[in-house]
């Protein structure tokens, strides 16, 4: 189990445990944190999963592969520590993650 | 369904080496009651992601067909007797419809019904354009 934290649009923390090779994605539907859609279910169809990694994490979690790019290019207010939530697997390295919810997705 | 997928994982993991974000693709929730903002855009990728079984490289290699046969279903809607334009717009209708070109599908439709319209015509062609455009991105 490795610690993941994800702040709501509204500055809510939501600490979760993820389970190692879980998506961040999937834990923040899991926990129904709002601003999530996921509308595609993880397929990297869509953008409507986008979270901007904590600026303390951003190189450890990398950037985007490029069909992620290709997707972030949908997404609202991109920056440069924008990433696809449902392309972010949780493991050890990343234990204690956080990430940011952006005002809206689309 | 899930060791149909990993079967099919297994058989293509050369051949589609882009796909290893998708292994989550289909054990992930879904999101039924969400807002759709795919469904909005030239193609649905959503929609497709779910006919290729969320197989990248197939979706780029079905895109592309999808882009030459409505290249040609527009000529045929321009240059044809309306038995012809009838026919094209059905071609063209079924072909949208199967990758998510959702504005195609319902123009073609209605042209289907109506096919001495030229107004009609002009926005299949403008919404064919578009989803060029859009594809042409994709395969950058």
């Amino acid at each position: 189990m490795t610690r993941l934290t994800i702040v709501a649009f509204d500055g809510t923390r939501h600490e979760l445990d993820a389970a190692n090779g879980s998506t961040v994605m999937e834990n923040a539907v899991r926990n129904s944190v709002p601003g999530i859609e996921a509308e595609c279910g993880g397929a990297c169809a869509c953008a409507t999963c986008h979270v901007y990694v904590d600026d303390a994490w951003s190189e450890k979690v990398g950037p985007p592969a490029a069909m992620e790019e290709d997707m972030l290019d949908f997404a609202f207010d991109v920056r440069p520590t924008s990433r696809l939530s449902c392309q972010i697997k949780v493991s050890d390295a990343l234990d204690g993650l956080v990430v940011h919810v952006p005002e809206r997705q689309g | 369904m899930r060791h149909r997928m990993s079967h099919h994982y297994k058989n293509n993991r050369e051949r589609h080496s882009t796909m290893a974000a998708l292994n989550i693709a289909f054990e992930a929730p879904d999101n039924s009651r969400g807002p759709t903002p795919s469904s909005t855009r030239p193609i649905d990728l959503v929609h497709l992601a779910k006919q290729t079984m969320g197989d990248k490289a197939l979706e780029i290699e079905v895109l592309q067909i999808f882009a030459r046969q409505a290249r040609a279903c527009l000529a045929e809607l321009t240059d044809a007797g309306l038995h012809e334009v009838r026919a094209a717009a059905h071609k063209l209708k079924g072909a949208a419809s199967a990758v998510g070109a959702h504005e195609i599908a319902t123009i073609a439709g209605r042209l289907e019904e109506a096919p001495a319209d030229s107004a009609l015509v002009a926005q299949a062609g403008a919404a064919i354009v578009k989803a060029e455009n859009f594809i042409l991105k994709l395969c950058r």
